[in-house]
């Protein structure tokens, strides 16, 4: 199939999955939790990489190399790299996979997608629809399973060439670990501990909104959200009054109600894993502001806590919660706060907020992460490169260089040629 | 499929307008493929299980159900799975 139609297939898919936006947003709200208005969204997020990488199918050019042996034509050829297989999570249960998918798909490989087992039925009604648009049987798999044993062979199978996991750090490096023997081609897209840098000049207000946003979207389980916000003493005590107040405000509920704003955690051992880390928090000595437990709706929810004067010792810091769990410590200048978000050891994505140049320009440096989003929360979508550096992964997702994460470069040296004039 | 699984099933496609977007087999090689075992899925607003996924299956068989023979994607190195490791 070449290029072109490779694309007409990809964008029949993308057309199937804006028709039937409501149902796909009603099984992955049934089945992860969210709200109905964010899952709509994410079926759209999901599309709009099926339609990007359509489009990027179509330009993997390869390059012609100014030869240095006599009588030589060089350059090269991109090449798909062979089956994919996509191990994607559930917290974002249909977007991870398009992003991967489509990639793979739009550079002629295979996939083979194992969905996680809390949320399978996203992937399959993908695959309907897949079937629908006339995507040739075989080209795009759903499996299920057992995690640990499929993951194993599949990562051990020699037919398979790439494999893409989005996931905790933990698994991503056991699945390097099993992959070695077959040296796959892996992207990893694994675990985050965003920083949330508030500058000295910023209005609290608008920053402490901000940080809401970039805390608690999906009920804070997404590898963005903003774990450890550091804010310039000077305003401090006002941006947590303003925190405080938007928290406030949110809505937790079951996602097919109307204006909820959190849904459920995953599961009952999140909320046990939340909860042992706020305890932590609080027993190394930081300050619960706000999270009553006793208003939960249900078991498997998690009230908003916001604590303070976190410090590097404490789970809350250190670890990647995914979870409704704001942690907020003071800073009082540009290189301790450097220094306090760069000390963990995820690398994925760092927020900054503040209007001065230099300091814009001192951090998007000295931060080691693989995204820095200035003075916006929303910074992912179909055109940039989206992944992380340090244990937060390898390879990006997304953006004019994410197909190649699914193709080959193939050098040629065409010898005796003859004179050629500029050969 | 089993009766418990059949009222679920019937409860969630009245809440999709396209029932058919409900599936709950495992899709290897353009087939909708029965695994070896139920697993319920639950809703975690609610703590219950809603639905049942029927696509579970041994992980060692799950490699020779893989496209016995697809068709190429690109004409290049889209291997059939059977035939990959002739290559």
């Amino acid at each position: 199939m070449r290029a072109d139609e490779r694309c007409e297939r990809l964008l029949a898919w993308y057309d199937l999955l804006q028709a039937n936006r409501e149902d796909l947003a009603t099984i992955m709200t049934l089945e992860q939790g969210k709200p109905m208005p964010d899952a709509r969204g994410e079926v759209e997020y999901g599309a709009s990489f099926v339609r990007w990488f359509a489009e990027e199918g179509k330009r993997t050019y390869g390059e012609t190399i100014p030869s240095h042996i006599p009588n030589a034509s060089l350059g090269t050829i991109k090449e798909p790299v062979g089956i994919a297989a996509l191990i994607t999570p559930w917290n974002f249960p249909l977007a991870m996979i398009t992003r991967k998918a489509a990639a793979a798909l739009a550079a002629g490989c295979p996939v083979i997608v194992k969905p996680a087992n809390e949320t399978p039925f996203s992937a399959l009604a993908l695959a309907e629809l897949a079937e629908r648009a006339g995507i040739p049987k075989g080209i795009f798999n759903v499996v299920l399973g057992e995690p640990a044993e499929v993951s194993k062979i599949l990562c051990a199978e020699p037919r398979i060439k790439a494999l893409s996991f989005t996931g905790s750090t933990r698994v991503g490096r056991l699945l390097m670990e099993q992959s070695a023997g077959t040296v796959k081609r892996l992207s990893l897209e694994l675990g985050g501990n965003a920083p949330f840098i508030v500058g000295p000049d910023m209005d609290p207000k608008e920053a402490a909104y901000a940080a809401v946003d970039a805390k608690f979207q999906t009920s804070g389980q997404d590898c963005l959200a903003a774990n450890r916000i550091l804010v310039h003493e000077s305003i401090h005590d006002e941006f947590v009054e303003q925190f405080a107040e938007r928290m406030a405000a949110l809505t937790v509920g079951n996602g097919m109600e109307s204006e909820v704003d959190l849904g459920p955690l995953i599961h009952r051992q999140a909320v046990e894993k939340a909860s042992a880390i706020v305890d932590d928090a609080i027993a190394r000595g930081a300050t619960l502001v706000a999270g009553d437990q006793s208003q939960a709706p249900g078991e498997n929810f998690f009230m908003p806590v916001m604590l303070t004067q976190v410090t590097p010792d404490m789970q809350v810091w250190r670890e990647e919660n995914f979870a409704p769990v704001a942690g907020i410590t003071a800073y009082s200048d540009d290189d301790e706060v450097i220094e306090l978000a760069n000390d963990t050891e995820y690398g994925l994505a760092a927020y900054v907020y503040t209007h001065d140049i230099r300091r814009i320009w001192k951090l998007m440096r000295a931060l080691e992460y693989g995204m820095v989003s200035v003075n916006s929360v929303k910074m992912t979508g179909p055109p940039v490169p989206f992944g992380g550096v340090k244990q937060s992964g390898l390879g990006r997702e997304g953006g004019a260089t994410g197909i190649d994460e699914y193709l080959e470069t193939k050098y040629y040296c065409l010898g005796a040629l003859g004179s050629v004039s500029g050969s | 499929m089993s009766a418990l699984t059949a009222i679920h099933a019937i409860t969630l496609a009245e809440r999709l307008e396209d029932p058919r977007l409900f599936r709950q087999y495992a899709y290897i090689d353009g087939k909708w493929t029965h695994g070896h075992r139920e697993e319920a899925v639950t809703n975690p607003a609610t703590g219950k299980f809603w639905a049942i996924s029927l696509c579970w299956m041994p992980a060692r068989s799950l490699l020779p159900l893989m496209p016995p023979s697809p068709p190429s994607f690109t004409g290049v190195r889209c291997v059939p799975m059977s035939a990959a490791s002739a290559c």
